[in-house]
């Protein structure tokens, strides 16, 4: 009997640590942005851990959170990058190609180089506030390197005491709707991708647009 | 002397005690046709703003219903329809972006498809603010109880610029401030009266918000 009660204990304090950690799973559902989409065909590719990017953050004594991000960041990107240029491609693999990929013009791959949170308590405010910054790189179908630049995104969800989990999870899902935002708008303004626009990809995105013959005025 | 007063006369009364000032303030004629519809949005987080989602869901639902109940478009589906141009850091801060935003095409054909005439942007919170009073809880054998008398002051502040994209100019604002004082008297068991400031402030602004649209036909 006494084994019981102990074991039972043990399973209760277990249970209850278990407890003390926060799981929130970030909403994959994100539109397609509505812009002039830039006539160019490019890859898109991810690496294992982006896809599967989760965030553990456990200090002994203090209660645990977990964010599960990888399948919202990735239809993000694909949704944005889908809309941004004229055709999108799947690639597989990660890091510069080592073989000349054929038939696009660029191979864009964004890796999640940080997130933080801080909770309402921590900043007396009433709010979960989300910072992420991914670092956008974009390749030649050769492998070099065209340009690399951070995305610093931001969100804020409104705490609810009896649903943490929800209130993170929106808060990360405004942070990554801002960087989808941000790369939709202001991709072209980024110095190395003007440059490239103006120059090499030139020929490519006149090319596509006496493929699609001249536009009808009413 | 006077705000306990106040308090003593609420508790007389069983409710809560406010008072609402409303304000308005006209620059352009407007008026709502057939076909057309408005959306309510929050200001951006960016700018320091934290209106409540329930406060704008509030009036959404308020300007539907009723006497000549309006189209309002939901703003979640609003700004998923819309994206990127409308997220915390990229939604425009005053008329003057408008031009802007109309001259991606994209953009002027969801427009005319919503039917989307006004965009009605709301600021302000609701706050607690200074407060009082002590109740005191004891148990004994004999059984337990609360005795006291507490009380707090809230202040809902919110105020709606409307812009016409027809004009492409602001309409003019609309404000409600209502400031309401709660009390919770405890004899055996406390019992909070709760004066519903943010629910009034929702009421007496979506009320001014239609008589400000349909009311100002030249």
């Amino acid at each position: 009997m006494r084994y019981v009660t102990r074991g039972a204990l043990v399973a209760a304090a277990l249970l209850g640590l278990y407890g003390c950690t926060t799981t929130g799973t970030v909403d994959s559902d994100f539109p397609d942005p509505v812009v002039n989409k830039i006539p160019l065909k490019v890859g898109l590719r991810y690496s294992p851990e982006f896809r599967e990017y989760i965030y553990r953050d456990q200090i002994p004594g203090e209660p645990g959170w977990v964010v599960i991000m990888g399948s919202a960041n990735t239809t993000m990107f694909d949704n944005v990058v889908g809309g941004m240029f004229e055709e999108t491609m799947a690639l597989d693999g990660s890091g510069p190609p080592t073989d000349n990929v054929a038939d696009v013009d660029a191979i864009i791959e964004p890796e999640l180089e940080s997130y933080e949170f801080a909770i309402p308590t921590e900043w007396g405010t009433s709010n979960f506030t989300v910072w992420i910054t991914y670092r956008m790189k974009m390749y030649r179908p050769d492998g070099t390197l065209i340009a690399s630049w951070p995305v610093r995104a931001y969100g804020e969800s409104r705490f609810q005491f009896f649903n943490k989990d929800e209130s993170l999870a929106d808060a990360t899902t405004m942070a990554i709707r801002d960087a989808g935002a941000y790369l939709s708008l202001y991709f072209d303004e980024e110095p190395r991708i003007r440059e490239w626009l103006r120059e090499e990809a030139a020929p490519a995105v006149a090319k596509r647009r006496r493929a699609r013959g001249p536009v009808k005025r009413r | 002397m006077t705000r306990l007063a106040i308090v003593a006369l609420c508790a007389l009364l069983g409710s809560g005690c406010m008072t609402a000032t409303i304000e308005q303030s006209r620059h352009t004629l407007t008026g709502v046709g057939d076909g057309e519809s408005i959306v309510i949005l929050a200001r951006s987080y960016y700018n320091g703003n934290n209106t409540e989602g329930k406060f704008i869901d509030c009036i959404d639902e308020q300007l539907a219903k009723g006497k000549r109940p309006m189209t309002v478009l939901a703003d979640e589906e609003f700004r998923d329809a819309f994206y990127p141009w409308f997220e915390p850091r990229t939604a425009p801060k005053t008329p003057a972006d408008l031009p802007a935003l109309l001259a991606v095409p994209a953009i002027v054909e969801r427009i005319n498809e919503t039917g989307l005439r006004y965009i009605v942007w709301v600021e302000g919170s609701t706050e607690a603010l200074e407060g009082g009073g002590n109740i005191s809880c004891s148990v004994g054998p004999g059984g337990g109880g609360c005795f006291g008398l507490m009380w707090w002051e809230k202040d809902s502040d919110y105020e709606a610029s409307v812009w016409d994209l027809r004009e492409v100019a602001s309409a003019g604002q609309v404000a409600a401030d209502v400031n309401g004082m709660s009390i919770m008297p405890a004899v055996v068991i406390p019992v909070p009266l709760i004066a519903p400031t943010q629910t009034t402030a929702c009421k007496r602004l979506a009320e001014q918000l239609k008589l400000f649209l349909y009311a100002g036909v030249g």
